[in-house]
Order: structure tokens, then C-alpha cells, then sequence
């Protein structure tokens, strides 16, 4: 089929090219065998190495499918430069499979070279601990990254973790009494580097991590009056390293310790991403305080923090010059401050948005007054926006836009916004709408601007309707690259299942993760997500709470390479 | 220095000497380091030999080079390799037969050439996006060295795994 479309195309490169030699006529015609078999043993021609590095652009799912391709692809797909890619999750359901695969198959063991561990334990007293243990310490020098939710269970592999990096306690079972049981040494963990502490944590914690010898590069900490005393003079050791911190929870009357905190921020000096989550610090003083002691030589790519107009004043004045992402949010109904945002224009690549303000022209004068061609990555959560006009205006001027995150936003989502979206939008790899406000029949979108045009999508989240045009259209598209996948339901509706069991077979050969909205009747059913997946043999069950996706900004970042672009990708 | 930039002789491995304007030539970042390394910039006679490289597949990289000739030099490595954009023209100029993809692979890879390694390696990459391992073997021509026996034992290995 590909021979014949060529052919036309072949006929004009002919004559373009007739005084060319034998050689290069062979070559049109072989030019034109695009994706042709051949019947020999090509592949082996390419070096482990290559081959390896044509895996490295595959998405996870599909490394899982070139596994089983042969014996020495499943080894490929195993090689520590794709490792990050994978993560072993160890559960009370596969734990046994996972030790008696251990006992019986000791001749597999070296395939089992996870460096990413996840151990998920709901119970405090599980009887299969010490198979736990066991399966841990069989992996241990090979782990680079554990989450665990206990701590007993990190004491029982203290001495086994000699190359941890990086440790994410972040899950810990909120049991106090594994706390004052445990004794983890975290001085033994030579090569710690990264350590994540749950949002409701104990002060032992903190006694605890007194043990760390190591400077660490990221860390996470919680701010309670009850043990500052501890975790103040402890971030202050680590302060002078840091590149990456997280201030996760803050319960503590910041008058009385205001002087402890400003003397502790001005210890930083190579502090890059500042987090103060925005979910439970809805204080501003506290990120006053901070944002005010912190030097000026930090180079803040990344701050997290509530704000208000004279703290974006404060951000802008300090670290413009380094800052790429911005997450906001602003208690206030005037969007007055996001003007302010006008001077990071050309800086900013990622900006998330959080505010309940009615927003008119601020929005353009604060991100896009003229086209914007630096920011990528663009969510706004919550935001009123009254005038159409220049929502469309916005996204026209910001044409490099990569992620578009409108799943909180307060706007209108009709037929002319979705073809705002699609003619102008054309590099978008993470694309989350609401279902569609529009009224009229489906047919009035099939004239216009159609979803074909962001053929790069890794993520979509919308209603079926450009799904069902392309569909009803019979455009015969495939978003060949589109690996998550969310499906809603809007006014306009579709008749059937059949449908929608259709336009997933057809438009997303390479899908990983479908969810679909299960609060209305029509929602796909376990039996049509089983027959998707017949088709569809990457996908995995859904990706939980797309609309609470967010810049996953949690990457170390690497002293050899700072300007790189991050993992911030979704918003 | 003149506008002009002076030519130089590539040899490929069959022998057919190509005259290539020097700016083409540093396309590739092999021939870049021996002209810096050798001082032979100025000598306008001097011939390249590359010794892994047919006239076939020079050929066609010459043409990649003359197309590519104004383009910035590739920062490192992107770490998201999956969100690497291939253009219009890239991606007709790699439409061909699976032999000499895999040739441009190698020779892109010896001559260090980046941008044609990205485009060449996600192409092949994409070829074996959303298919089945079955597909895959089909496609590429690879025997199926696994017995049931193994491919189920791996199988459940396989889905301890998650994303990172």
C-alpha cells in the first residue's frame, strides 16, 4: 500500500532526478519500501548498544512487549540504562509469587535487578515478613530508590542498601508506635542522597534522621511547633547542599520561631526547586519569611508557594533570571497579581496557576500580551475566565505550548475553543480538557479545525467528541504516540457502546492507560474495557485522579547538567 | 577567512571520493575532531577516509548534512527522549527499506552525526510502537528463542513491575 501512495510522488522525484546515476535511481526506488520487512536477519546488524538506545525512546509499556520478543531483547530491555523506566512494586498479593519465584528459579536471579522498589504494606504485623525481608535483602545492593510505608521493615535491611540514594518515607503508616520501636541508623546509608517524610510525621522521625551522615540534595520536611527544635537545626545542617526541598506541612506559630527560620534560609545557597506545598500551607507569612531570607545566589528554577502581588514582586526582582516554573495560588477574587507575571515573559517555561479570581485581560497582559513562544506548559486551575475572546487570544499567543491543563479551569469549553486549541496548538503532548459545553450537533465540528493536528499526544483527557469526529469522518488517524488516555461525557453524548469501543481500537494503537468518568451511566464497563484490551495489549488499568495531574518536578537535580529540562512535564 | 569555505575529499569504504563543502562535512562531529585535531582544515587536498561508511549510504548523508547544514548544534542528550520531535523532512528522508535504516543508524553512529542518530533510532523505535512481540518478530525477522516454560515464568515476573 505505502509502494502505491509513493509512486506519484516516486514519478516526479524520477524526473527531478533523471540525470542522476544508476545508483541513485536504485536508491529512489528502495526509498519508496518504507516499512517493507525484508526477508533477512537485519536487526543483528545494530550493536547491544544501539539497540539499546533505539529502547530508550519506547514508553514503558512498550518495553514491556519487547521483552518477549527474544532472549536477548528480554536482557536488553533489563540493562541498567532503561531501568528507569521500571519499578518493582511488591505487594501482600505478589510477595509469595515473588519469593518462590526467588527459591525455585536461582538461575533468573540476575534478571531481577530492580533499582526502583516500592513496597506497599497496609498491615503492621504482616505474617509474611520475613519473606518480605528475605526478597528485600536478595535485591538490596541493586536498589537505588525504595518507598516503604515501615519503618521496622527498613531496620531489617539497614545493613543491606549500601548504593540507596534515594529513600521515600513519604507513605509511612501514621502508627506511632513503629516509630519508637524501629532503630534505623541512616548513617549506614553511604550513598543517601534524596529523603522524602510523610505530610503527619512523629518527632522520633526526626530523632532518627539526626543518624544521617551524608549531605543530602533533596529533602522533605514537616513544620510542627512540637519538634522544631529538632528539625530546624537539622535542616540547617543539610542547608548548605540542598538543591531540592519540600516544606510539606507547617503547624507552628511562626512568630516564635520566625528569627530560628529566617537564620536556617539564609544558610542556603544552591537551593533550586522551593516547594511550599500548596495543598496544606495556606499561610503566606510563612512563605514571606522564606522567600525573603533565601539569597539571591540560589538559582530557583521551580518555586511552589501561595502568593500575592508583592511576593510575585519580591520572586520576580530575585530570581528571574533562573526561575522556569511557577506554581501559584492566590486566595484572593482579583487576578490583579498575575499582571505582575508580565516581567517572566520569555523566562518562565511551566506555569501552574491556582485561584478562584475572575480573571479579565489580566491573563493576557500577565503571560501573552504579544506571542509567547517560551512557555510550554500552561494549567489553570480554578481560574474564572469571563471573556472568551481572550481565551482564544491566549492560546494563540502561546504557540509552543506542550502541556495544557484546563481541567479546573472556569471556562467555557465550546466548539470554537476546541478548534482554537486544535489549529493553533499544534505541538501539544499533555492535553486535559472538561467535557464540552457545546449544544449544537456534533456535525458542526466536522468543518471545523479537527484533532488530527496534534499528532504528538502523549495524554489526552476530553469529552468523545473530536475523538468521534475524526471517527465519523473517517479520517483513518492514529495518535501513535497517545499512551493515556481519559474519557468523559459531556452534553452532546453518543448513542452505545459501539462507539466508543471503536474509536478506542482505532485511534490509539499504543494506549497504556484508559480511564473513563464512572459517575454516570456511561461509563465503560469491565466487559468493554476487557475487550479494548484484546486489541490494545499495553493498556494497564486506568491512571487514577487525572485531574489532580501535576508538574511531577521530583527529579534530583544532577550537578552536571542544571540547565537540563526536567521531569516537569505534566502540570 | 573567506565566505567561500574550501572543499574536502571524503573516501567512502568502496572507494567513490566524495568533494564536499567543508560546512557539510562538519555536520559530522568525526570529521569536525580529525580536521580540528589534524590542522587539515586548510588543506584543501587532503581525503577523509571512512572506512565504515558505502557510497550509498554517504550519499544519502550528504544530503541529510546539506539539509542540516544551518541547524545549531544539538544541546545533550534530552532526557525525555519519547518527546523528541522528528520534521516533515526527516521523517520522508528516513523512509527507507529497514537495510538502510539500520545502515544510517550505524553510520550516523560512527560519523557522530546526533540529530540524524535521534531521528534514525526513533524511527525504528516507532516501528515498533503498539505492536505485539509476535508483530515485532514478524516485522524485524527475529526467531522466537523462548519455550512456553520461560515466557511464563518471565510473564509473572513481568507484572511486578510497574511505571516509574
Amino acid at each position: 500500500m505505502d509502494i502505491h501512495i509513493e509512486s506519484c510522488a516516486l514519478e516526479q522525484v524520477f524526473k527531478k532526478k533523471i540525470t542522476d546515476t544508476l545508483r541513485g535511481f536504485l536508491e529512489i526506488i528502495m526509498d519508496a519500501l518504507t516499512d517493507v520487512p525484508l526477508d533477512s536477519k537485519l536487526l543483528p546488524v545494530l550493536s547491544h548498544k544501539m539497540l539499546i538506545r533505539i529502547f530508550s525512546y519506547l514508553s514503558y509499556g512498550d518495553l514491556q512487549q519487547i521483552k518477549f520478543v527474544c532472549k536477548d531483547w528480554y536482557h536488553l530491555a533489563s540493562a541498567p540504562e532503561l531501568q528507569g523506566k521500571f519499578k518493582l512494586v511488591i505487594t501482600e498479593r505478589n510477595l509469595s509469587d515473588i519469593y518462590d519465584f526467588m527459591e525455585r528459579r536461582k538461575d533468573l536471579l540476575e534478571y531481577l535487578t530492580y533499582e526502583s522498589v516500592e513496597v506497599n504494606e497496609y498491615r503492621t504485623n504482616s505474617p509474611n515478613f520475613q519473606s518480605l525481608v528475605k526478597v528485600l535483602r536478595n535485591l538490596g545492593t541493586h536498589i537505588f530508590k525504595l518507598k516503604l510505608r515501615k519503618l521496622s521493615t527498613l531496620s531489617s535491611i539497614n545493613d543491606h542498601l549500601p548504593n540507596l540514594k534515594e529513600l521515600d518515607l513519604s507513605q509511612l503508616l501514621p502508627d506511632s508506635e513503629q516509630y519508637s520501636k524501629s532503630q534505623v541508623n541512616f548513617g549506614k546509608f553511604g550513598s543517601l542522597e534524596s529523603l522524602l517524610v510523610p505530610v503527619f510525621s512523629n518527632p522520633t522521625l526526626y530523632q532518627l534522621l539526626s543518624s544521617v551522615k551524608v549531605p543530602l540534595k533533596k529533602l522533605s520536611v514537616t513544620l510542627f511547633s512540637d519538634w522544631m527544635h529538632t528539625v530546624l537545626p537539622f535542616l540547617k545542617t543539610c542547608a548548605s547542599l540542598l538543591r531540592w526541598l519540600e516544606i510539606n506541612r507547617i503547624n507552628a506559630d511562626l512568630g516564635v520561631h520566625k528569627l530560628e527560620l529566617q537564620e536556617v534560609f539564609k544558610k542556603f545557597v544552591q537551593l533550586e526547586v522551593l516547594i511550599i506545598d500548596l495543598k496544606y500551607i495556606l499561610t503566606i507569612d510563612f512563605s514571606k519569611i522564606i522567600l525573603t531570607s533565601l539569597p539571591q545566589e540560589n538559582s530557583l528554577t521551580t518555586i511552589e508557594t501561595i502568593c500575592d502581588a508583592d511576593l510575585i514582586n519580591l520572586i520576580v526582582r530575585k530570581w528571574s533570571s533562573s526561575l522556569e516554573c511557577l506554581r501559584l495560588r492566590n486566595n484572593g477574587v482579583q487576578g490583579d497579581f498575575i499582571k505582575q507575571l508580565s516581567s517572566l515573559n520569555g523566562k518562565l517555561r511551566h506555569l501552574h496557576l491556582y485561584c478562584s479570581a475572575f480573571i479579565h485581560e489580566e491573563l493576557l497582559d500577565g503571560l501573552a500580551l504579544k506571542t509567547n513562544v517560551m512557555l510550554t506548559g500552561l494549567n489553570l486551575g480554578g481560574i474564572n475566565i469571563l471573556n472568551e475572546e481572550i481565551f482564544h487570544q491566549l492560546l494563540q499567543n502561546l504557540p509552543n505550548l506542550t502541556v495544557l491543563n484546563l481541567i479546573h479551569c472556569k471556562v467555557d469549553l465550546d466548539d470554537e475553543s476546541m478548534e482554537c486549541i486544535f489549529s493553533h496548538l499544534v505541538h501539544l503532548r499533555h492535553l486535559l480538557l472538561k467535557p464540552c459545553t457545546s449544544d449544537e450537533y456534533i456535525e458542526s465540528l466536522y468543518e471545523k479545525a479537527n484533532i488530527t493536528n496534534l499528532k504528538w499526544l502523549h495524554t489526552l483527557v476530553s469529552c468523545y467528541c473530536p475523538i468521534a469526529v475524526l471517527s465519523d469522518l473517517n479520517l483513518n488517524f492514529k495518535f501513535r504516540e497517545l499512551n493515556k488516555l481519559g474519557l468523559q461525557t459531556c452534553s452532546r453524548g453518543r448513542d452505545g457502546p459501539d462507539y466508543r469501543l471503536k474509536y478506542i481500537n482505532e485511534c490509539f494503537p499504543a494506549l497504556e492507560e484508559l480511564t473513563s468518568e464512572d459517575d454516570t451511566d456511561n461509563m465503560l464497563t469491565l466487559d468493554e474495557f476487557q475487550e479494548i484490551h484484546k486489541n490494545l495489549p499495553r493498556l494497564r488499568e486506568g491512571f487514577q485522579n487525572y485531574s489532580n495531574i501535576r508538574i511531577s518536578n521530583k527529579a534530583i537535580p544532577n550537578s552536571d547538567n542544571h540547565k537540563s529540562k526536567r521531569n516537569n512535564e505534566i502540570l | 577567512m573567506c565566505d567561500e569555505m574550501p572543499n574536502i575529499k571524503l573516501e567512502s569504504s568502496d572507494g567513490e571520493i566524495f568533494d564536499v563543502d567543508v560546512k557539510i562535512a562538519k555536520c559530522s562531529g568525526t570529521i569536525r575532531t580529525m580536521l580540528e585535531d589534524c590542522g587539515m582544515e586548510d588543506n584543501v587536498n587532503a581525503i577523509v577516509p571512512l572506512l565504515n561508511v558505502n557510497s550509498a549510504i554517504l550519499r544519502k548523508i550528504l544530503v541529510w548534512a546539506d539539509h542540516h547544514k544551518d541547524d545549531p548544534l544539538p544541546a545533550e542528550d534530552d532526557e525525555n527522549k519519547r518527546t523528541y520531535h522528528i520534521s516533515l523532512w526527516d521523517a520522508d528522508f528516513v523512509k527507507v527499506d529497514q537495510s538502510t535504516l539500520f545502515d544510517l543508524i550505524l553510520a550516523a553512529n560512527y560519523l557522530d552525526i546526533k540529530s540524524l542518530l535521534h531521528v534514525t533510532c526513533k524511527t525504528v523505535a516507532n516501528m515498533m510502537e503498539g505492536k505485539t512481540p509476535e508483530m515485532i518478530r514478524k516485522f524485524f525477522n527475529i526467531p522466537n528463542d523462548f519455550t512456553p516454560a520461560e515466557k511464563e515464568q518471565l510473564g509473572a515476573e513481568n507484572e511486578w513491575s510497574e511505571e516509574e
